[in-house]
């Protein structure tokens, strides 16, 4: 190696050296600047921790700081007092503090703070040193050390036991108001100030049919009947113009399944700050049902009322059907008499508007007369489809029979056709049960009626009948009688004047022969007198009074003509008085008496007359001591022109007349009698 | 007896007419009658007598117009309705005889069967119309 080059050499080296001492010095300079700013650097810190220090002491929530391993190192006198442990006393591990429960969460939380470096709003329980469970919310945040490192963790620590007890208290309440909400049988809703449903409750969805969801998209006008009135629609403005707060009213709704649904409404305005509307809460109680009953009920009130006075069973019945048809909407309905007797089946139906009347056997087939036979009501969903069917009418689908019953019977039907099928329900079968069995009563005192109207018009017939068959019997008796009588008044007449112009030729015999003629012509007389009070007895109506049979019998007594007779009279006992009339009891008397007196044969003629209380009956008797009567003749002798013995004096009247008396009201006329000892005639007389 | 006592004796029975004039004649009853088939000839006769009778005798059953018929229209009439009618009837049927009341009958006489008891009722009744003092015109 060359000196030159090792000098060149030893000269490269020697300014190396003195670069690098001069390195050296601007490294030492350096060095000795960055200790002056680490120094300063960490007495910023340190000022700055204590600034923190100061702070965190002094606020009011619990501050904790840790490592990241939960080891509290630091905390704040409102964190001693909230953990009730002291870290400065005794380690303190915030994972030991944990609720079983949220560990998971809390463990979550902590590796977030260890990757993120932070976590907010961390809710969570802890124990506290005595074992009570406290609910805390913190917001943690690593502390890096110098080099960014992350080394510590502190946190705010906030008592939420009381919020979040409030909080489950709020929801608890909440649940149970939802509850309340949703089992209540009223519809709830609340609805925004366009009217649009935000909340809807079970009732409520499940009366209209519709789920929540599809109510959120309707409106309360979506869901309204069209016929609502004006004052609703008033009501409601009212309510959005703050001039009410609520209303109540009765709504029709319309169900998804387009039913109406008739409801009673309860409105109120929920108000903004400025009074403006915010809300409607609705309540709304489903009044269908019950005003489908108010309805029936007015309906059957309207129907009692209606048929009432009415007492004519075809008039009822077609204001009865008619009166279903509008109620239920059927095309036909009949009301249909059931006489089970007769087997027959009166139909009067109210069909399309008109009245028909029908009479069916109600042998034949058919729906309704098996309910007839039955009693139970039938409802034929599909007619074409029922063998049981009839075909009446040609555009009946569906048939409803419901029999009327009274008193166990079938007395009738109602009978309902619709030319819909499946037109008929449960609720008409219902309703129309009612409806039989409210008429029931009616109609049966109808039939009664009509039986009795019938009975009494043929009684009436009869009764015209018998008057006029009467008036004639006693218009013949009577004409009879008179044209009978003229003749016979002339015969005496040209008779008497004949054998006044003979006088002078007549002998013995001729007069005697004169004097049968006018014998002959005075029974005649007396026959045909007879036949007319024969004729009269029943035919005549006499003012019926009480009559003391003690006159009568001394007034037949002095009307007997021939007073030369002795004639004793015995009464045993005072005759009674009874209700009567004096022509007919004369009569009786005068015959009997009369009849007796002509049939003794004694010179001393003694009748007895006796009166026996028999309870309901007086039984009177007249005694004679005649001739006495052969127990033959006994039934004989009271009919009519029956003599016994031939007698110009006697007409064979007398004791059918008494019979007939007697038998007008209503007693009976019997006699005992030994021949040549004298007969006793009985009679009674109801009193 | 007091003056000749004028009658109408309306009767359709030709016998009884008779018996009713002899009973005058035998009586010697001064009276002057006129005889009527029926209630239509009485009123024909009525209208052409000059001076109207004193009393009438009045059958009930008769053809056409009957006693009772008769005896309405008579009452009816402003003239003739004061003219005392009697009638003179087989009925004793209580109808008639109320009927003929109520109508204005002066009397009611049962005709009896035999020929004497018809004389001593049309003397009685003689006797008493004939001091009866009658309307006239």
């Amino acid at each position: 190696m060359s000196k030159e080059k090792i000098k060149i050499l030893e000269n490269k080296l020697q300014l190396e050296v003195k670069k690098r001492e001069e390195l050296e010095n601007v490294l030492q300079e350096k060095q000795e600047e960055i200790l002056e700013v680490n120094a300063n650097l960490s007495k910023l810190i340190d000022n700055q921790t204590q600034e923190l220090e100061s702070i965190f002491e002094n606020i009011i929530d619990a501050y904790v700081l840790m490592d990241l391993y939960g080891n509290v190192l630091k905390m704040n006198k409102a964190a001693i007092d909230f953990f009730e442990y002291d870290c400065n006393k005794e380690p303190f591990n915030v994972t030991k503090i944990i609720y079983e429960k949220d560990t998971e969460y809390a463990f979550d939380s902590f590796s977030k703070l260890q990757t993120v470096g932070y976590f907010k709003d961390y809710k969570a329980r802890i124990y506290t040193k005595s074992k009570k469970v406290k609910w805390v919310q913190i917001n943690a945040k690593t502390v890096n050390d110098k080099d960014g490192k992350p080394t510590f963790a502190h946190g705010i620590v906030r008592d939420i036991s009381n919020t979040v007890k409030q909080n489950l208290l709020f929801e608890n309440q909440k649940k149970l108001l939802d509850v309340i909400i949703n089992n209540s049988p009223l519809g709830i809703v609340l609805a925004d100030n366009k009217k649009r449903f935000i909340k809807t409750n079970n009732a409520f969805q499940k009366m209209l049919g519709y789920s929540e969801e599809e109510l959120k998209k309707l409106t309360i006008t979506d869901i309204s009947a069209k016929n609502n009135n004006e004052k609703i629609d008033d009501q409601f403005s009212k309510l959005t113009n703050n001039e009410l707060n609520s209303f109540s009213t009765v709504k029709e709704y319309v169900s998804k399944t387009n039913d109406v649904v008739i409801s009673k409404i309860n409105i109120s305005a929920v108000k903004n700050k400025n009074s403006s509307l915010k809300y409607l809460i609705g309540f709304i109680e489903d009044i269908t049902e019950e005003s489908k009953r108010e309805e029936i009920l007015e309906f059957l009130n309207g129907l009692m009322s209606s048929i009432l006075g009415k007492t004519d069973k075809t008039e009822i019945s077609f204001d009865i059907s008619q009166k279903i048809i509008d109620l239920l909407g059927f095309d036909v309905c009949e009301i249909v008499f059931y006489n089970k007797n007769k087997q027959i089946l009166n139909y009067l139906s109210t069909k399309f508007g008109e009245e028909f009347a029908d009479l069916e056997d109600a042998n034949e087939r058919g729906i309704v007369a098996i309910v007839a036979k039955t009693g139970e009501p039938i409802i034929c969903n599909d007619v074409s489809k029922d063998d049981r069917y009839i075909s009446a009418y040609p555009t009946t689908k569906s048939e409803i029979t419901v029999p009327i019953i009274y008193n166990d019977e079938v007395i009738g039907i109602i009978n309902g056709e619709s030319s819909q099928t499946n037109f008929f329900t449960k609720e008409h079968l219902k309703t129309l049960t009612t409806i039989a069995n409210v008429i029931g009563t009616k109609l049966n005192s109808a039939i009664s009626l009509e039986q009795k109207l019938n009975a009494e018009k043929e009684k009436g017939n009869l009764l015209r009948s018998l008057t006029k068959t009467n008036k004639e019997l006693k218009d013949f008796a009577h004409i009879v009688s008179h044209d009978l009588k003229s003749p016979l008044r002339s015969m005496n007449a040209v008779l008497n004047w004949l054998q006044e112009d003979c006088e002078s030729f007549l002998n013995e015999s001729m007069r005697s022969q004169f004097d049968l003629l006018f014998r002959k012509i005075d029974k005649m007389d007396l026959l045909i007198n007879g036949i007319l009070s024969y004729a009269s007895v029943d035919k005549v109506d006499r003012n019926v009074v009480t009559i003391d049979l003690n006159t009568i019998v001394k007034e037949v007594l002095e009307d007997i003509p021939s007073p030369s007779d002795k004639i004793t009279v015995n009464k045993k006992t005072t005759l009674p008085k009874i209700k009567g009339d004096h022509f007919r009891l004369y009569q009786l008397f005068q015959n009997l008496i009369s009849n007796a007196l002509k049939y003794i044969d004694k010179e001393e003629k003694i009748i007895t007359i006796d009166c026996k209380d028999r309870n309901d009956f007086w039984e009177i008797s007249i005694k004679d001591n005649g001739i006495g009567i052969d127990k033959k003749y006994h039934s004989k002798i009271f009919e009519v022109f029956q003599m016994l013995e031939e007698s110009d004096e006697s007409s064979g009247i007398g004791l059918s007349i008494v019979k007939k008396i007697v038998n007008f009201y209503g007693g009976k006329v019997w006699l005992a009698s030994k021949l040549n000892e004298g007969t006793t005639f009985f009679f009674t007389l109801p009193k | 007896m007091g003056k000749k006592l004028s009658l109408l004796l309306i009767e359709d029975d030709e016998i009884e007419r008779m018996k009713f004039k002899r009973v005058c004649l035998n009586n010697n009853l001064k009276c002057l009658i006129h005889e009527a088939k029926n209630g239509e000839t009485a009123f024909e006769i009525l209208n052409q007598l000059q001076e109207l009778p004193c009393l009438i005798l009045l059958d009930l059953n008769m053809p056409k117009m009957n006693g009772l018929e008769f005896l309405k229209i008579l009452k009816e009439d402003e003239k003739f309705k004061y003219i005392p009618a009697i009638i003179m009837s087989s009925s004793n049927n209580h109808e008639d005889i109320k009927t003929s009341y109520d109508l204005g009958a002066a009397g009611y006489m049962l005709k009896p069967l035999r020929v004497q008891d018809y004389e001593n009722k049309i003397l009685s009744i003689f006797n008493y119309w004939s001091t009866n003092e009658l309307v006239h015109q």
